[in-house]
Formats: C-alpha cells, structure tokens, sequence
C-alpha cells in the first residue's frame, strides 16, 4: 500500500479533519482503505444550500433526503468524539425531531464547535424574519450544560438565556435571527465568556452591555423601540457596530482596542444637515471619542458625513491612537470634511485605506457645506494638520474618477516633502479585474499619470 | 528558564543535545521531566525516531520555544511586532515544510505524534491536507501514489452517495 493510506487510522483523521467537510467526502473515492474514513472526521458540517439544488422543482423531496444524508451519517460515525458540528438548514419545519437527534449526536460526542443556522438565506433584514415570527427549532436542554462547548452559534434557534449555567456560557457565542429580550444578563457576570456577537436580532430593550469580552459584535439589529444603547467594556479588543445609529453612551471602554469597525448602514447620507443630522453628529463624534483607543478603525461614509455637524465643544474629535484608519467611503464631497477631521486627529496613523464603494449616482454636488471639491484638498494649510506618521496609503476598487484624484494629489504632495519631518513612502492602487474594459483602462491611465508625478512617492498599482 | 541541556537518541543511535525548554514541546518528554525519569547523564531513547527526523523535530521544537517565552512578554510588544513575528514564523514553517519530501512528511507526522508535539501535528496534517484539497481524486491519487481499487461502477456507487460533493 501506498506510503499516505498505510499511517496509522488516528494519523489518517487527524489529516482528514484538517480537510473542509466537503473535500473530506471526496476522499471517500480514493481507494477502499479511505471509504469509510471519512466517517470519523471530527469537523462535520451540513448544508442545505451545497445538497439541495437550488433550481429543483421538488425541494420537498430533496430536504427529505438531505435529512436522511444527515442522519445516515451520524448513524455511521464510528468516531469517540468531535470538534465541530455545523448545520445549515433553512426553516426545518417537520424535521424537528430529526434535528434534535443531530444536535444530541453531537452533545454526545463532546462538540466543542456547534453552528445550528436554521435562517432562511433569503431573510435581508430582521423585518423578514420577524414577520415570519417562527422559531421551528429550540435548543435542546443537553447542550446548556455542555461542559465542552467552546463556541455555540445558533441563528434562528430559540433559546433561553437563563438557563445557561453562568459559569458555564461557552467561549464564543453568537445569537441571530431571534427576537432578543434581555441580553444584559448574559454578558454582565459570566467569566467564561469572551466573544459575543449579536446579529439580526430585534426585540431588545434596555442595551447596556457591560462585562470582561474581548470581542463585541452588534450586527444589523432592529433597535426601533428603544435607542438607548451604553457600553461598559473595559476588557474589549474587537468592536464591531452595524445598523441604526443609537443614543450611544460608553462608561468605561479599554484604551487598546485591536479594531473597531463601525457601519452606520445608511448609504446615501442626507443632502442637507438639519436638526436631527446635527444631534447624530454629536453623537457618533461623541462615540468615537469613547473609542479612541482603536489601532485600526474602520469608518462608513455615513460616520464621515456627520461627524463634521458636530459643534458642542463636549462631543469634539479628539485625537485619537489610530494607526490604520480604514475608511469605506464614496468619496463624496460631502465626506470631505469629515476625512479630514479625522485625518488630523490621527497623530500616529500609519497607513490609511481608502475603500472606495463608488460614487453615488444620485449626487452629482461639487459643493457643501462651504467647500468645492476640486479645491477642498488644494489648501495649504491641509498638511498643517496632516499626520506626519503616514507611511502608506492603499485604494481598493481605484477607479481614476475625479474626487480620486483630488485626494490622492493631496496625500501624494505630502510626500514630495511639501512638509517637514517623515514622508508617505507609497501608495497602493488595486484596480478590480472586473471592471468593463473602457473604465479599467481609464483608471491604468490615471494611475499612470500619478506615478509619473509622484516623485519619491512609490506608486504601486495591483489587479484584483 | 533555565537552560537545562538534555540528551536524546534516536532509534538509530545517533545523540542529539537539546534545550530542556525546547524538548519540553514534546509533552511526551516534559512529562518524562516531571516524574524524573530523567538521568541527567543518560539520553532519553526514542526508539521510534530515526535521527534524520529527530534532527528535524528538534530544529521545529528550537524554533518555537523563542514563541512561549515572548508569550509572556507580548504585553508590551505592540500589534505590529506580533503581527510581523507571526508572519516570520509562518514564513519560517512554509519553507521548513517546503524543503522536505512527502515521505519525510509521513515520518515526521509519525515522529510529532508519537512525541505527541500538537503544533507540529498540526502543522503537518494542514501541509498534507493542502496537497488533498482543490483536487481531483484522481489528481490526489496520483500524487500520493494511491492505488484505485474499486471497480468503476463501485466508484460510481460512492460519488452518486455523495453526489453533492463531487457536483
């Protein structure tokens, strides 16, 4: 026998287990040694949308024999125990029983790893899944007090936080799709807990998140009952923000943070600041003060255009301890201000990213605010205030459009020694490969020209 | 730490001399250590371990212990110099796992799980698994010098079993 096929079964798993679930499988075929090996990989992982073709005319009929794959498996497993156990299966409506066999499968072999997503893909914000208003499936009581259970991500599973043993919540939790009332007493007082992440959830009232994690995600939650929302997390690395913009307020947050990623969803922004614009500028430029700690932050072109509304001297930007400054951006004119805000109070930003999420076809504005755009970044006094740590500057989905330019001519200037002391080194273009012909060749072409006038300023330009 | 030398033999005779902190990534020999089953004097035999692979094993294990003692230190390190120690590391392991041959790979695999050294378990079955991955069976047959000993229709029996992972 070959030299692979002859180590030893324990050594043979530990390879396989290393393999994605599906290339696993595939090992099946190889020869008669491996058909039934993997059977004892310890990552196993189920998915409706890789077994039921999506264009079949008799779903019904497909779900039923998915289900029969799963549990043909697990009838067939010969292993002690497992890792992870992964489930995806949309509205298991019927097959209730046959998920809670799968699920106490798993708590019998010792899961450490346990994703039960019973979400229908097609949900795109939490008023779909509300309106269903269904849960079909209930975590079984077996896995609350699973004592090997490192991570538990259940979408669309109901649960009951309570009856988590306290010391007892797993590492990683992640909860989706569900209405969720109290998430106060799941993060307050629970010492084995260090990464939480809630996603599409609605229902919350009261939001005050204090405890030890690390990890904070609140992702696309429908708030719209209650916008309160305080943070007390001084143990907190990664912070991650998406959805409505709250009352936020934050008691103590650590001054380390490893990243904080922020995405007030709305897009498009507004055309003109009133009232309601200039209160939230206070308060995301508020936030960010609360979060000065980030050494990578990435910001939304939603954030850029209000901050700049902020005038109450309480709420002003103050620098902060950024060293990779991300912004997604539309590069817009009415985000101008708001760049720049930010750029000066980044004392010790190294490397800024320019993640640009193209122009907003509805705006057409060269001005607002009291600026034009073309002679927004031609200001002397700009590199005043510009951080003289910059080393790199990195564009993804560079396109060559004007509002581009502008800025790059600007940061670039910085570099031909337009100012004292350390000089950007280089900038980075990616141009998208599939951008239509005639576009990607006008952005090669800008690219071009601006390394043609860069200077000592490495223009480097890559192809994604 | 101390810098406690130990010896080891392998299954060859050839003596190997090694940090005690470094051979202490075995958790074979670290508990070999705790008990005291070792005579400072004496090599610690290894009897299912040629030297061409202990010196191996001990070249990962010497690499690596410089990782465990920073581990205490990375407070003041800042994400960068951790970021940029990582990706050395990385790099290191690549070319480590580059340089050597599929046959050494199953000997050292062997070696790393009889010494039970779970990095370096890991490490091995991700470098096979990635030479699995991507692939045709047939393209993996090939490369692991398999023997296909189904018959065709047996074959066809398994992929239709399967079929959404061979789609």
């Amino acid at each position: 026998m070959d030299m692979l096929s002859s180590l030893p079964e324990l050594v043979l798993v530990m390879i396989i287990s290393s393999l994605s679930f599906k290339e696993c499988v595939r090992t099946s075929v190889l020869s008669k040694k491996w058909r039934n090996l993997c059977h004892e990989t310890r990552n196993i992982v189920f998915k409706e949308s890789e077994y039921v073709d999506r264009s079949a005319s008799d779903k019904k009929s497909e779900r039923i024999s998915f289900v029969d794959y799963m549990k043909q498996w697990v009838n067939r497993f010969n292993g002690r125990y497992i890792e992870t156990l992964e489930i995806y299966f949309s509205l298991p409506l019927g097959f209730e029983a046959d998920i809670e066999s799968l699920i106490k499968f798993a708590v019998l072999k010792q899961v450490k790893n346990l994703v039960l997503d019973f979400s229908n893909p097609s949900w795109i914000t939490t008023t779909n899944a509300s309106w269903y208003s269904m849960i079909v499936v209930e975590l079984p009581l077996c896995v609350y007090s699973l004592t090997t259970l490192e991570s538990l991500k259940i979408y669309s599973c109901g649960f009951d936080p309570s009856k988590f043993m306290k010391s007892r919540l797993p590492r990683r939790l992640s909860i989706g799709w569900v209405e969720l009332t109290d998430i106060e007493s799941l993060v307050s007082n629970s010492p084995t807990l260090e990464s939480l992440s809630i996603n599409f959830c609605w229902g919350l009232g009261n939001k005050n998140i204090a405890g030890d994690i690390k990890e904070f995600v609140f992702e696309n939650c429908d708030f719209s009952s209650d916008k309160n929302c305080s943070f007390d997390l001084p143990a907190v690395e990664f912070f991650k923000y998406s959805g409505q913009v709250l009352s936020f307020s934050s008691k103590r947050i650590n001054m380390v943070i490893k990243e904080v990623y922020l995405d007030f969803m709305d897009v498009n922004g507004y055309d003109e600041p009133d009232q309601s614009t200039k209160v939230e500028g206070e308060v995301l430029s508020g936030f960010l003060n609360s979060l000065r700690g980030a050494r990578t932050l990435t910001v939304c072109p939603y954030l850029l255009q209000a901050i700049q509304e902020c005038e109450n001297p309480l709420y002003l930007l103050r620098p902060m301890e950024t060293q990779h400054l991300v912004l997604r951006t539309k590069l817009n004119v009415v985000e101008f201000k708001g760049i720049r805000l930010l750029l000066n109070n980044c004392p010790k930003l190294e490397t800024l990213t320019l993640d640009y999420l193209g122009r907003n076809i509805f705006s057409k504005g060269l001005t607002y605010g009291g600026i034009h755009r073309r002679t927004y970044w031609l200001q002397k006094s700009a590199y005043k205030y510009l951080p003289n740590t910059l080393k790199v500057v990195v564009v993804r989905n560079f396109t060559g459009g004007k509002n581009e330019l502008y800025i790059l001519n600007f940061l670039i200037g910085s570099g031909r020694g337009r100012r004292p002391g350390p000089v950007l080194e280089r900038v980075e273009l990616y141009i998208q490969n599939e951008m239509h012909e005639s576009q990607r060749m006008v952005a090669l072409s800008k690219a071009e020209m601006l390394q043609s006038t860069s200077g000592d300023v490495q223009v480097l330009v890559h192809n994604t | 730490m101390s810098s406690n030398m130990i010896m080891l033999k392998s299954s060859d005779g050839a003596s190997f001399e090694i940090e005690e902190a470094a051979a202490r990534k075995s958790k074979i020999i670290a508990n070999m250590i705790e008990v005291e089953c070792v005579d400072e004097d004496k090599a610690i035999p290894l009897q299912n371990v040629t030297g061409n692979i202990l010196a191996l094993v001990i070249e990962y294990c010497n690499k690596h212990i410089v990782d465990d003692d920073d581990d205490v230190a990375t407070e003041e390190a800042s994400e960068e110099e951790e970021e940029a120690k990582k990706k050395k590391v990385d790099d290191w392991e690549a070319e480590f796992m580059n340089s050597m041959s599929l046959e050494t790979m199953f000997e050292l695999l062997l070696a790393a799980n009889y010494l039970n050294i779970k990095s370096l378990i890991d490490l091995v079955c991700q470098t096979i698994a990635n030479n699995i991955k991507d692939k045709t069976p047939e393209e993996v047959r090939k490369i692991f010098s398999i023997e296909n000993d189904f018959t065709p229709e047996e074959e066809e029996e398994i992929r239709k079993e399967n079929a959404w992972a061979f789609g």
